[in-house]
């Protein structure tokens, strides 16, 4: 405007000075000629500068008001952009996470915890739980530009964390059940500390922190409290930085976040035995309903032998309550089988018969002993009787089909092929993804049994060989006589049915159940759906056994920051974010094409049409069992609930 | 010997382009190079069309005989690749439906010119050389359209054949569209059928109704193309869930109907299905009372009856089952690829040109086929 104002007062008095000049000359014409047309003119010259300076005034006001207008358009419009850009991004959380639900659970098996959630639950816990050296080694892995940051303020966080620290040290001298409660406390307003200082370094951190919902925040403040109390301090921001991304995307049910508070507020309880066993069933380490029983009741014994009566209360009345905490745990890596549960209630049972008045360290050992010999009852002498009993169903040059693996079934065979010496041929089928048929035709391939081993899809060649019995194994049998077992033996058992093929179940009475089922789909277990994206006949478990759950989530959220970054670098510039977008484009369409070429199903999350069913059990109908072989004799299905009526006191 | 017969009495260049062509495609088949009962249905019409359009007889009597040596021969290359035969076998009816028109046309003539003074028995005696007669005093103009006609029919028919075999899946959607309600769950254990494939795809699109699919793996020799499906099928916004093998039995309480595709359809109404693993599911489905109704093309119904099942069923190589093993403890394995599932276990087919019972079957296969062509091996004749 100033330099519009200096050009217009210089243009002036150039027109003055030409305009001076016809008036010398006109003024002397008009002497010669006439006098009063000489001053008419002058009269109109003056006017017309008149108005020329009134137009230029007029004109630059106008300018200014158009200037003035077209800028409060153009900030309206700012405005407006900036807010259709945040209701796009709240659009786009939305759909991302009505997505993610939607994926975890189809609609057959929406009412099952999915393997993710168990999954997410036991990464929460670990972390939290774990020893020092552990939380070191696991967040070494973590180490990220985002925390090396944060590091850098470390001594903020030591001076400030070290006020709490001197009552906790105190504190934990003192009994622990006040020494929990008492730690809280100053945890608390150590981890209220840490996230302002953590908020205040990193701007990543706080977005993530705002966009997590209440009750996420609540236990990620938990989480980072009680990681506080760990004593490594370095090691805070890396874990800090990977919990809430992990609860934010998996804890969406308001049920699993109060179970997992519950088992935080009693961690202090829970012994590292009980951590190894549940590390190990989540993974499917052990697989199978005794193999699976006899680990907890040794790590039982463990537990045990290292539990201290607290003063005030006795030894059966506070040990069955500490039990169940452990148990709550391991409730978490996988459901607990019927042999499991089983052996929960008798325990239980026995603790709650301890006299009062019997020292702690006769009764831990009197316990423990029970323990022995319950295992040896119930599940090594039955496995023999029931042995002796199928035995008699063997002939020579038997041939017998079974299904899966199974402990007793495999002892079964190698004492009728080896110590009786029968010529007997068996066919062991199998099916994806765990193979657990193969170890059992391994096991018996060693021995020197005859063995055939085939997959379920061909159980028609299978049936025309010409085949004497089928052996099953079962997870537990329920009262109303159905048989729970490994998905695939109900298929098993009605083609053998259909062929007149008796179908002969082993099954120890400590799998017997008091719950009714009618069909597979209400009850079940989830696996990993991950597990049938591979097209190999490698098991899983042992692929798995590279790669931690821990790794994986890393890698996730890793993907999900850059995925932020992208997103928060696009509103800066329309020409900056078109070049960000398509290379995002690009380096999507290499990631296609590095997933086409491993796995046809790699990445079935992002479909939202697409899912993958991976259940364990099934459910057998008792028309298609001839007989259940127990230790009690054999029997046909509908009487279960006899054996569990009349034999219950002597179990 | 058929190639030196040709050879000796036909020395010319079209004939030895033909017979190269032939051993070509006897090599492909005998090497399994290609796959899947459309494309060699489609390969033998096409060879079929060359070979009819070079070949030179005195009497179509000859024509037909050398088309049934070309059947044998292609059929003992691959026995399980019944598409092949069976398409053969209707060219074969088109050309014995026309002579039987022919010897109809003659007969009456006869008859016709027959003075009515002779009696009863020298009429008798003399029907059979009437013929020969006309035969011997027509012109060789006339015996030239003779071929000329045959010949034409027999392409015709082929050019008709090829534009069924291409337009099935219309046929087949049209009929079969109904049989899916809104909401229902399906499950198909042959995810390699294209026919299966196109009639999902279409009764999503076109009629607009959403149901559930469930496919099963079929591992181990077809789990590739189960993903392959299951993956376009969500692509198209259809419901899919990835099932293994061994959660048939689980779910089949929740499953509305089953579809299978088919390799072929035998005339007693059992099917050959072209992965293991159906038959179970069909018996599963039995068991449940679950309907199954099986989508084939009509080029796939064959006219033989599957006296011997095992003799049909392929089985493959066990390396897709166990990796390599200790040689003194090997492990012995089956690894089954065809599976047959028996009429019983099968509620309905749905075909190009309607709905059947597969007890049925047979009366369509005689609607297609002649008796004296099911075999086409000269022995068994």
């Amino acid at each position: 405007m100033s330099e519009s104002e200096a050009k217009s007062r210089s243009a002036t008095p150039p027109s003055k000075a030409k305009q001076a000049t016809p008036t010398t000359t006109a003024a002397a014409n008009g002497e010669k000629k006439l006098t009063n047309k000489e001053l008419k003119e002058l009269k109109k010259q003056e006017k017309a500068a008149k108005r020329a300076a009134m137009k230029q005034a007029n004109g630059i006001s106008i300018e200014q008001q158009q200037q003035q207008a077209q800028m409060k358009k153009e900030k309206k419009q700012l405005q407006r952009e900036q807010q259709q850009k945040r209701e796009q991004k709240q659009k786009n959380a939305n759909k991302k996470k009505q997505n993610e639900r939607n994926v975890k659970k189809s609609t057959l098996f929406g009412h099952l915890e999915t393997t993710e959630e168990r999954r997410a639950t036991i990464l929460a816990l670990t972390s939290a739980v774990s020893s020092p050296k552990t939380s070191r080694i696991t967040a070494a892995g973590l180490m990220v530009p985002v925390v090396a940051s944060a590091l850098s303020g470390s001594n903020v966080l030591t001076a400030s964390s070290l006020m709490p620290v001197g009552p906790n040290a105190s504190s934990t001298v003192s009994a622990s059940a006040p020494a929990s409660t008492t730690t809280t406390l100053p945890a608390s307003s150590a981890a209220l500390s840490a996230g302002t200082s953590s908020a205040s370094t990193n701007t990543p951190t706080a977005i993530q922190q705002e966009i997590a919902s209440s009750n996420a925040s609540d236990v990620a403040k938990t989480l980072a409290s009680i990681s506080l109390e760990a004593g490594e301090f370095n090691v805070i921001p890396g874990i800090s930085s990977v919990i809430p991304t992990v609860l934010e995307q998996s804890f969406d049910n308001s049920s699993l976040i109060s179970s997992v508070k519950e088992l935080l507020l009693n961690k202090d309880l829970i012994h590292p035995s009980i951590l190894l066993l549940t590390s190990h069933l989540a993974h499917y380490k052990i697989v199978g309903s005794i193999p699976r029983c006899i680990a907890m009741l040794e790590v039982f014994q463990i537990v045990i032998k290292d539990y201290q009566t607290p003063k005030g209360t006795t030894l059966s009345r506070n040990l069955t309550s500490y039990l169940s905490h452990q148990i709550d745990l391991l409730k978490k890596a996988r459901p607990l089988s019927v042999t499991m549960g089983n052996a929960i209630r008798w325990l239980k049972q026995e603790i709650s018969l301890i006299d009062p008045s019997t020292p702690d360290k006769a009764a831990k050992k009197d316990l423990c002993e029970k323990i022995g010999q319950f295992a040896k009852e119930k599940i090594e002498l039955a496995d023999q009787l029931i042995i002796d009993n199928a035995s008699t169903q063997i002939e020579e040059s038997t041939t017998i089909v079974t299904y899966g693996s199974s402990k007793v079934l495999t002892e079964l065979l190698l004492h009728n092929a080896i110590s009786l010496k029968k010529n007997i041929k068996v066919i062991v089928v199998d099916s994806r993804p765990l193979f657990e048929g193969r170890k059992m035709a391994e096991t018996l391939r060693n021995a020197g049994v005859n063995v055939m081993y085939a997959l379920i899809t061909s159980l028609d060649t299978i049936f025309n060989m010409d085949v004497d019995y089928v052996f099953l194994g079962a997870h537990s049998i329920l009262s109303n006589g159905f048989l729970y077992s490994r998905a695939g033996t109900a298929m098993l058992a009605m083609s053998a049915k259909r062929r007149n093929i008796p179908v002969l179940v082993c099954c120890e009475s400590l799998k017997f159940s008091q719950r009714v089922q009618l069909d597979s789909v209400t009850f079940n277990e989830l696996a990993d759906p991950n597990d049938l994206v591979n097209i190999d006949y490698e098991n899983p478990v042992e692929r798995r056994g590279n790669k931690g759950a821990l790794l994986n989530q890393f890698i996730k959220e890793r993907k999900f920051e850059k995925k932020k970054l992208a997103m928060e670098n696009k509103p800066k510039g329309n020409k900056i974010g078109g070049k960000k977008g398509s290379e995002g484009e690009s380096k999507d369409a290499s990631n296609e094409e590095d997933s086409n070429s491993k796995n046809i199903l790699d990445g079935w999350q992002e479909l939202p049409s697409l899912n993958i069913v991976n259940i364990l059990y099934d459910l057998t109908p008792p028309e298609y069992i001839k007989k259940v072989i127990t230790e009690f004799g054999a029997l046909p299905p509908s009487s279960v609930p006899v054996i569990l009526r009349e034999y219950k006191g002597s179990a | 010997m058929s190639s030196q017969a040709f050879t000796s009495v036909h020395p010319n260049a079209a004939t030895s382009d033909v017979n190269v062509t032939i051993d070509t495609f006897v090599a492909k088949l005998k090497r399994r190079q290609v796959q899947g009962s459309y494309a060699i249905a489609l390969e033998t019409l096409q060879l079929l069309m060359r070979f009819i359009s070079a070949a030179r007889w005195n009497h179509v009597n000859d024509l037909i005989e050398q088309i049934r040596d070309l059947g044998n021969s292609l059929e003992k290359a691959h026995p399980t690749a019944f598409s092949c035969g069976n398409v053969i076998r209707r060219i074969l009816a088109v050309l014995r439906d026309e002579v039987e028109e022919d010897t109809m046309s003659t007969t009456v003539t006869s008859t016709s010119v027959a003075e009515p003074l002779i009696s009863s028995m020298f009429n008798l005696l003399q029907k059979p050389e009437q013929p020969h007669q006309n035969r011997k005093n027509s012109s060789g103009s006339s015996s030239m359209k003779t071929k000329t006609d045959y010949r034409q029919v027999a392409i015709q028919g082929i050019k008709d054949l090829i534009d069924e075999i291409k337009n099935i899946d219309e046929g087949i959607q049209q009929i079969a569209i109904d049989l899916i309600h809104d909401h229902e769950i399906l499950l198909t254990p042959t995810p390699d059928s294209k026919t299966v494939l196109k009639f999902l795809i279409t009764a999503r699109e076109r009629s607009n109704r959403t149901f559930t699919v469930l496919v099963t793996e079929g591992f181990p020799n077809n789990t590739k193309n189960a993903h392959e499906f299951a993956k376009k099928l969500a692509q198209h916004n259809i419901e899919t869930l990835v099932v293994p093998d061994s959660a048939v039995f689980a779910l089949m309480s929740r499953v509305g109907k089953v579809i299978i595709g088919t390799k072929a359809v035998f005339v007693n109404g059992g099917t050959i299905s072209s992965n293991s693993g159906v038959s179970s599911v069909c018996e599963c489905a039995r068991e449940f009372r679950t309907p199954v109704f099986a989508v084939a093309g009509l080029y796939k119904l064959s006219p033989l009856y599957p006296f011997d099942v095992e003799k049909f069923v392929e089985f493959g190589g066990s390396q897709r089952i166990l990796p390599r093993m200790d040689p003194r403890k090997r492990l012995d394995t089956v690894n089954q690829i065809t599976d047959y599932v028996p009429p019983e276990n099968i509620d309905i087919y749905i075909t190009n040109v309607g709905g059947f019972n597969p007890s049925f079957i047979y009366r369509i296969a005689w609607d297609n086929y002649k008796q004296i062509d099911v075999h086409l091996d000269k022995n068994k004749a």
